[in-house]
């Protein structure tokens, strides 16, 4: 890891978005790296805003806060021009829905989370391990060996299979998107 | 007597500083007399106290003594109880200690059932600081701080501590001493936290104000408004207008003690390591 | 030692004081604090301890002073309201010479304040919180490692010396996760309070030479009294004004006389800066961030961190100081360490105050900023 991956995850309360950016710490932290994982809540234990960070750096990792993540991924809305002046200037946008017909930004990428969730998963619960595979797909913080153990250690022993295989399927979408936009810059 | 004063109390610091006339010697009396009918081993014994004049008690008494601040004396016995089940904890309270600054202390005392025991001095009044009303300063009674006769309607604490959850409330008087002494015996044998309150006496600050003559007169107030709780059942209640009861007022052995449920939790615990 | 985990300010700190032989904990949930109860719920009564939670913080405080007479390290944890509510107990304790730990994780305040914001605004409380002269030690960690170990630390000071140790922690470093690998430097060692030497006649608070007297656990035979009055050798109460003297003074005294013991300060870069800045907490992670990006950049500029706030470590500061060009003193309140500073430096350098009360953390860019000013 050459670069001080900042990661942040935007969610409601009940989403299990600081859980998700927990299996991304443990992840980056058993690849060898330094990690720092943090949260901001509004008082509400359900339903209210949520924001996990993750921060991961072959270096130490000092200032614990992230100004402009590398990674940003929204879970609450699919308005990216929103979002787009609150990453770093290389960094990615995920959101969470169907891509529509209009062409998008280099750097946002539109995964169905809580589609694949319910539909294909028929889980809701499990959108936030979704979320964990769209990262991993995207991006190159963690290997996907590294995040799938670090999945099956932090879900319940009854849920494992059904979380690797969001983990997986979010992967796989977020490896499509990237496919996608490769064939778009080509064309 | 004097034998069990040289046995259980602090001599070398003695004379102490309660008022002459005051009913504080008298329950300090009656509970080392206790503790010699019990048979307790004096290292074994913790003895703490909250702030006022019943809060002296500990430093004049030769067991393990801790003369903690106003009204905590309860949260201090909590953790000297849990820390060392072994010892016998006796908490020593004014009503203001017990029912005022320390209230929330005592319902939560009540409600844990610790094996503790609470001796709570209720003088009506704050004594040390020269005599201002309390939560048990009944009616229409003068204190420095109602110069023009207290407002407050009162608080029974023995009540309170039924409502509260303890296992064992009794009340005694300062007046009725060997009574005192059976009530201390009996709430200190009950497994779980109990309770004595003591109608008690204070002449300078209380009785001065609301025209009791001598300490003697106050004494005989408690003889006459204490009525054995067992003889108040057969009472018309008209008949105890302005009276209070005596002696054993309720006792429950249904609830279990706190440090006997503590064991399950660590029982728990143990079986969740191993697993 | 053991390998890499992901370890929270708040979950490194139970296991410091576990480390430390803690064995009870009396407390009341309150935000950022609440997951130092949960965990001592969930870990001390696999190991013979008890936790307890009590009706609020002022119990809370009672409650450990009185398992400690037993001979128990006993520890409890808060926040700002709840740390308001403990100052008359903590006094007690100190006067008392009764060892305890109160973790207090920092949050914004006065009041309610915003109860999940840092803050570093009972930088001066905790010190002065209770009425009258009383000692504290004071110590502030910045990563979750050092929670661990300067936890540990705490209650071996507060046995060793028989008074209160307070843990300052802010929001921040008690809720963030961090990778933590433990080294053998972080080893917690058990130090328990030194009891009464057979044979000899027991003074409770004897004016020994070394300051501390020794420590009669409650039900081993030694039967004494402890008073919140000031008190005499014997324990009891006295205000003979040469006895009161005595015993103010030895116990406000006797953490000087083993201030090397105490104290622990950090310097980075500190030597060849020209200026120099002085931070604790997770401020003081943002100071170190700036140090790192400027010396990489030529830079001379450095830091010093108190971990132990309280005492003030005025020799290392005043050392630290001398010849700087200026010092800086970022804070997340409105200038309370900066007047610890002020009076230690006592002019010789310009001292400035960086201040930030919008409930987020001093940012690395705007101590950069002020450096760069500066030098």
């Amino acid at each position: 890891m050459s670069k001080r991956w900042e990661v942040r995850l935007i969610g409601t309360g009940g989403q299990g978005i600081v859980t998700a950016s927990i299996i991304l710490a443990v992840a980056a932290l058993r690849e060898g790296n330094n990690v720092v994982q943090s949260q901001n809540y509004g008082p509400e234990v359900r339903g209210g805003y949520s924001t996990a960070y993750v921060i991961a750096s072959e270096s130490s990792i000092l200032y614990p806060k992230i100004d402009l993540p590398n990674v940003l991924l929204v879970m609450t809305s699919t308005d990216y021009e929103k979002y787009l002046h609150e990453i770093d200037e290389d960094g990615i946008l995920i959101m969470n829905g169907e891509q529509g017909s209009e062409p998008l930004p280099d750097n946002v990428y539109f995964i169905p989370i809580t589609n694949i969730a319910h539909d294909e998963l028929e889980r809701p619960i499990t959108a936030n391990i979704v979320c964990v595979g769209a990262v991993v797909g995207l991006t190159d913080m963690v290997s996907e060996a590294a995040a799938l153990a670090a999945v099956e250690e932090h879900v319940p022993a009854k849920a494992v299979k059904i979380n690797r295989r969001a983990f997986i399927l979010g992967v796989r979408a977020a490896r499509e998107a990237l496919a996608k936009r490769e064939a778009s810059a080509t064309s | 007597m004097g034998e069990i004063h040289e046995k259980y109390l602090r001599m070398d610091k003695m004379p102490h500083i309660w008022c002459a006339g005051c009913g504080n010697g008298i329950i300090m009396g009656a509970f080392i007399t206790a503790i010699d009918r019990l048979g307790y081993d004096k290292d074994e014994v913790a003895a703490v106290s909250g702030i006022g004049c019943s809060g002296r008690i500990t430093g004049y008494m030769d067991f393990n003594t801790i003369h903690t601040t106003h009204g905590r004396a309860l949260a201090f016995a909590t953790g000297i109880k849990l820390a060392k089940p072994r010892l016998k904890v006796f908490v020593f309270m004014g009503d203001g200690d017990a029912v005022a600054i320390g209230g929330n202390h005592l319902i939560h005392a009540c409600r844990r059932n610790l094996d503790m025991t609470a001796v709570i001095f209720n003088n009506h009044i704050y004594g040390m600081t020269g005599g201002q009303f309390s939560p048990t300063t009944f009616k229409n009674k003068n204190a420095t701080t109602a110069p023009y006769g207290t407002t407050d309607p009162d608080f029974d604490i023995a009540q309170l501590c039924i409502g509260a959850g303890a296992t064992y409330v009794a009340r005694g008087t300062s007046y009725h001493a060997r009574l005192l002494t059976d009530l201390i015996v009996k709430g200190a044998e009950h497994p779980g936290f109990s309770v004595i309150e003591v109608i008690t006496h204070c002449p300078v600050n209380f009785g001065r104000r609301n025209n009791f003559e001598s300490p003697a007169q106050m004494l005989l107030w408690q003889k006459e408004h204490g009525v054995a709780a067992r003889k108040a059942k057969t009472m018309p209640l008209e008949d105890m207008e302005g009276k209070f009861t005596i002696g054993e007022l309720y006792r429950s052995t249904e609830i279990p003690e706190y440090l006997e449920e503590y064991g399950r939790v660590i029982q728990a615990a143990n079986e969740e390591k191993k697993s | 030692m053991a390998e890499a985990k992901l370890l929270s300010g708040n979950d490194a700190c139970v296991q410091g004081a576990l480390a430390a032989g803690v064995r009870f904990f009396a407390g009341y949930p309150i935000t950022p604090s609440t997951e130092i109860a949960n965990a001592f719920a969930r870990e001390l009564p696999r190991r013979g301890g008890i936790f307890m939670q009590m009706e609020d913080e002022i119990a809370s405080m009672g409650a450990i002073i009185g398992a400690s007479c037993t001979g128990t390290k006993a520890v409890t944890a808060t926040s700002g309201p709840g740390f308001s509510l403990m100052q008359e107990n903590i006094g007690y304790a100190a006067i008392a010479e009764i060892p305890c730990v109160i973790i207090n994780v920092m949050r914004y305040g006065p009041s309610t304040g915003l109860p999940t914001s840092p803050s570093q605004g009972d930088f001066m409380q905790t010190r002065w919180g209770s009425h009258g002269d009383r000692p504290v030690i004071v110590i502030a960690p910045y990563t979750a490692r050092e929670a661990y170990r300067e936890t540990g630390r705490a209650v071996n000071l507060s046995e060793t010396y028989r008074v209160p140790v307070i843990v300052l922690m802010d929001e921040i470093l008690g809720h963030l996760r961090e990778r933590v690998e433990f080294r053998d430097e972080d080893l917690v060692q058990e130090i328990s309070r030194k009891g009464p030497e057979p044979g000899k006649p027991f003074l409770p608070y004897e004016n020994t030479e070394d300051g501390v007297p020794p420590f009669a656990d409650f039900g081993t035979g030694y039967r004494y009294h402890i008073t919140g009055l000031i008190h005499d050798e014997t324990g009891f109460p006295t205000n003979n004004p040469v006895e009161v003297d005595t015993i103010m003074r030895r116990v406000n005294g006797k953490l000087d006389m083993h201030i090397r013991d105490i104290e622990r300060t950090r310097f980075v870069d500190a030597d060849d800066a020209e200026i120099l800045i002085v931070a604790f907490g997770s401020v003081a992670r943002s100071a170190h961030e700036v140090v790192r990006t400027l010396r990489n950049e030529g830079k001379a500029v450095g830091m010093v961190r108190p971990v132990t706030v309280w005492p003030f470590p005025d020799e290392d500061i005043r050392t630290a100081v001398a010849g700087k060009k200026a010092v800086i003193v970022p804070e997340m309140n409105l200038g309370q360490m900066v007047r610890e500073v002020e009076r230690v430096v006592a002019g010789a350098v310009p001292v400035h105050a960086l201040n930030r009360i919008d409930g987020l953390l001093v940012t690395p860019h705007e101590i950069r900023d002020l450096v760069e000013d500066l030098l």
